[in-house]
């Protein structure tokens, strides 16, 4: 198989990777609340909102670097 | 959704024992929080790279390895190839977030039972993990289309009388044999053949059933229901 472009590799590794991340932590807020494990999943949504915010920080990383210099 | 397989962490001796292989410890920490809610699955290892999941594997004698592919030292290819030279009964799972074909293929090359994308849900994961401990093999839904479409493809240059109809029982059970992965030493143990036995039959089963190589004798076994597959119903 062709190799990835670089964008297209550091895209996977870090912000799939991260939304992945964030998609279990969901589904575990989901179960813990049913299981009726509060503490535990008030725990969880602090890590989502972690996660989710180091996701944007990755996103605008990645945008930063794709700004073209001004002319 | 929460069912009678789901419940709090109660281990016993006969769990269903897993390593996680994913190189992003926050993944692996979630994904085992959620295993260890179902009922009947023990997370007995992990590992964050593909060297590691070999001597953990081997160590706590693990029935199902959940595989990321892109991990240091060793990808996850390398590692599930490897793995199952070291014990063939150990089915790994790839989870990742490729979806590409070629993935997939690689992949069931290597000797997966299963591949899913790190999209689906844990109940998904699961329902992986048990069909693949009980000897059974599973696709993502988004990704048996390719698999489908490949077939499509070989099938396309076959005629009618050839393929399935002209193997004979001996050739089927190589067929169900590569399939699961077995090298032509494991399936003439297996067997009671000799290696160069299972060697010539190979060829002309592939020649029978219109296929290239071991992974599309895999592919045709698969779709055409002769290896013992589950595909999980759609999300």
């Amino acid at each position: 198989m062709p190799a990835p472009h670089p964008l297209a590799r550091r895209i996977h590794d870090t912000i799939l990777q991260l939304l992945g991340t964030a998609l279990l932590k969901t589904e575990l807020c989901e179960q813990l609340g049913r299981l009726g494990r509060e503490d535990e999943m008030m725990g969880t949504l602090a890590e989502l909102r972690t996660t989710l915010e180091e996701t944007v920080g990755e996103l605008r990383s990645i945008m930063n670097d794709l700004r073209t210099v001004p002319v | 959704m929460f069912n009678q397989d789901r419940e709090t962490s109660r281990s016993s001796a006969n769990d269903i024992r897993v390593v996680l292989a994913d190189d992003h410890q926050l993944f692996r920490q979630g994904l085992k929080a959620l295993l260890e809610l179902e009922r009947g699955i023990t997370v007995v290892g992990e590992a964050s790279d593909g060297l590691e999941v070999q001597r953990v594997s081997l160590e706590q004698n693990a029935n199902v390895v959940l595989m990321d592919i892109n991990m240091p030292i060793v990808d996850g290819l390398s590692a599930t190839r490897e793995l199952l030279r070291a014990n063939s009964t150990i089915g790994v799972i790839i989870l990742s977030m490729h979806h590409e074909e070629g993935h997939v293929f690689q992949a069931l090359r290597a000797g997966a039972r299963g591949y899913l994308l790190k999209t689906s849900r844990v109940s998904e994961v699961a329902g992986a993990v048990r069909a693949v401990a009980s000897g059974l093999s599973l696709l993502d839904p988004s990704v048996t289309s390719s698999v489908v479409s490949e077939f499509k493809r070989m099938s396309s240059k076959q005629t009618p009388e050839d393929g399935l109809g002209q193997l004979t029982e001996t050739e089927v059970k190589i067929l169900q044999h590569v399939s699961a992965g077995m090298s032509n030493k494991e399936i003439a143990n297996k067997l009671s053949l000799a290696e160069s036995t299972v060697k010539n039959r190979l060829s002309v089963l592939f020649e029978k059933i219109g296929v290239l190589d071991r992974t599309q004798a895999a592919i045709y076994a698969i779709t055409h229901g002769i290896a013992p597959t589950a595909v999980q119903s759609s999300r």
